[in-house]
């Protein structure tokens, strides 16, 4: 097993085991944990996580807002660029 | 958590796709394909995927039970003592661009508050007797006198809130809405029905919720 693939599996059990976030922030995380896969950042368009979610964009955008003010969200927003998120596994694990 | 890394993929990318899903189904569909062991089958408890997913108990029976009847999840109960078996299956997965997952009010893209607070809004629903009967009582409408006064949708929908925690703690606020509108309905039926507004039969969520309200006061929890 490759270590990318155990940083995947652990931020993905580190959401499941998140007891302080809501459901709608852990599908956000799943969302694009699944979109970063093996690499440290995930990128996602707005639509894409629309449709990886089924949550309106107002709660898209209150959701990433929460988690990024608990650190547990970077997210990194570039002119002409789909935005690009990095879930603070650490972070999860000791605030969530 | 050992993965077939291919097919592990293949239900993950089409859970993602999925048009006509509800976010409900979506996330414990992730959760239980992280479960999944080789063979597409997992089995963890309804109180793992309460915890793994945020979402309360009935919350996580209502979704398996829309999946199943989708054709998307396959359950083998594990008969009291253990858990049930799950299997996600795939085809049905990657066929649900044209077909709905129904079983819950909650549509794709709905502006469901899943972190904190609650709405108060006064959105339009449609509500039809479905069976005509002989009325005895009505709510009155127009808001709920169960304070003495007339009270605002939103202070009617905070008493709303209330009651229903106070008569089900496990609830938290963001569920309450999807739960009311589900128990508003038979809250209505079980005071014979909302009574006619100028000969419509649609009724705002507001005065639904205020039926609500009476009803579970006047008839409390046995008709909820």
């Amino acid at each position: 097993m490759s270590d990318e693939q155990t940083n995947f599996q652990r931020c993905q059990s580190a959401i499941m085991a998140a007891s302080r976030l809501t459901s709608s922030q852990k599908l956000v995380l799943f969302a694009i944990s699944n979109a970063a896969k093996d690499s440290e950042f995930g990128s996602l368009g707005s639509d894409e996580l629309q449709t990886a979610t089924a949550l309106s964009a107002n709660v898209l955008a209150k959701v990433t807002s929460e988690l990024a003010e608990r650190g547990v969200l970077l997210v990194v927003m570039q002119e002409g660029q789909k935005p690009r998120y990095r879930i603070d596994v650490d972070a999860l694990q000791r605030d969530g | 958590m050992v993965h077939d890394n291919s097919t592990f993929w293949q239900r993950q990318n089409a859970i993602a796709n999925a048009e006509n899903l509800t976010s409900s189904q979506k996330l414990l569909l992730y959760v239980l394909n992280n479960h999944v062991g080789n063979g597409a089958v997992a089995w963890p408890s309804i109180a793992t995927l309460c915890k793994a997913s945020g979402l309360a108990e009935k919350s996580v029976r209502r979704t398996i039970k829309a999946l199943q009847t989708a054709g998307i999840l396959d359950v083998e109960t594990g008969g009291g003592r253990t858990s049930n078996r799950y299997t996600i299956s795939l085809s049905a997965l990657s066929g649900t661009s044209g077909q709905s997952a129904s079983g819950h009010d909650q549509k794709p893209g709905h502006d469901d508050q899943g972190s904190t607070g609650q709405t108060a809004g006064a959105g339009v629903a449609e509500f039809q007797d479905e069976q005509p009967r002989t009325t005895t009582q009505h709510p009155k409408a127009g808001g709920s006198k169960i304070l003495g006064r007339r009270v605002s949708a939103a202070e009617a929908w905070a008493v709303a809130c209330e009651a229903v925690q106070r008569f089900d703690p496990l609830y938290e606020p963001d569920r309450i809405r999807e739960l009311l509108d589900e128990r508003t309905r038979s809250a209505a039926r079980a005071v014979g029905g909302l009574p006619r507004i100028a000969g419509r039969d649609r009724y705002t969520t507001t005065k639904i919720r205020a039926a609500f309200i009476e009803a579970y006061n006047e008839q409390g929890a046995a008709h909820v």
